[in-house]
């Protein structure tokens, strides 16, 4: 059994509810076909703003040491937006719960939202990294697919 | 989304999700207009404060979450940029455009048109440089599961 599983998912919103319950509003496919106008149309310009939130579960060994996690997203040019670091603070206590509860699996959840997100101007692939003692682990990624209107409609798979 | 009966009630998750899924369209919407206006008429929150002899933490806190927003506040702020809002689009469950994530084999079998659901989105897009990341609303939480 792997001690260390990471994933992220890409959504409109997080809402709390009562007793710890998040519900994720919207959760997005791994591929997003965004519209913009043609080149001809006088409303031409630059990809659409939205609200995007970003769901990260950690689940480990409680005996592994995981450090400061950082969240970061890696743009589809290269640039890398960091999202937050989980405080180690939050990790012992995930540990410590684990052992008591006689769980298996430590966990930490992590959430983030971007207002406004503009879309990558040309589309392409955004990675959202976590890094684990400097190790990079891929927990999900978003592909914009960039078309213009008026061009044959492309379809987005989960 | 179909109600077997005829008066069977809606569930609780149902109208909070429709309800904070269209609170996301309309802030979504208001924030990108109000982004592209500021950008290419260089205003800021301080101005649009002036222009609507309020306080400019007040127009900050309505831009940073969807809930803070009424349909007055909606219509003050569009106001400040001598903009107004049609009034929504309303559509019925069965009149809906198919989900994006429709296969393609699927979509072909059915005879089904793929659109993407950002399309409204784009709509509302003006020239302008894309906002830095220093200017965006970032929200970071980390607990245990």
């Amino acid at each position: 059994m792997q001690p260390l599983s990471i994933m992220a998912l890409f959504c409109e919103d997080i809402r709390e509810e009562k007793r710890e319950i998040v519900t994720l509003v919207g959760i997005l496919p791994d591929s997003v076909n965004v519209s913009i106008p043609s080149k001809s149309d006088p409303r031409r310009a630059d990809p659409p703003l939205l609200k995007l939130a970003m769901y990260v579960r950690i689940n480990f060994d409680p005996d592994l040491d995981l450090g400061t996690p950082k969240i970061r997203l890696v743009m589809p040019n290269g640039e890398k937006v960091e999202l937050g670091t989980i405080k180690s603070e939050v990790v012992s206590v995930a540990r410590e719960k684990a052992k008591e509860h006689g769980n298996p699996l430590a966990g930490v959840i992590s959430r983030a939202t971007m207002t406004p997100f503009r879309v990558p101007k040309g589309g392409g692939v955004m990675r959202l990294e976590v890094l684990i003692n400097d190790v990079e682990h891929m927990a999900g990624a978003l592909n914009f697919l960039i078309a213009e209107k008026g061009e044959s409609s492309t379809s987005s798979s989960a | 989304m179909k109600s077997s009966t005829r008066n069977e009630p809606k569930t609780t998750r149902d109208l909070a999700y429709y309800r904070q899924r269209y609170r996301n369209r309309v802030f979504s919407k208001l924030v990108s207009f109000i982004a592209e206006q500021s950008e290419r008429k260089k205003l800021t929150k301080k101005d649009i404060a002036e222009r609507l002899n309020k306080d400019p933490g007040q127009i900050s806190r309505l831009l940073n979450q969807p809930g803070n927003l009424t349909l007055d506040t909606i219509s003050d702020l569009l106001l400040a940029f001598d903009a107004e809002a049609e009034p929504p689009e309303i559509i019925l469950f069965e009149d809906r455009r198919p989900p994006n994530y429709m296969h393609p084999l699927i979509a072909r079998a059915l005879n089904v048109e793929i659109e993407d659901q950002l399309t409204t989105e784009s709509s509302v897009a003006a020239e302008g440089k894309p906002l830095s990341f220093s200017e965006r609303q970032l929200e970071f939480e980390a607990t245990t599961s």
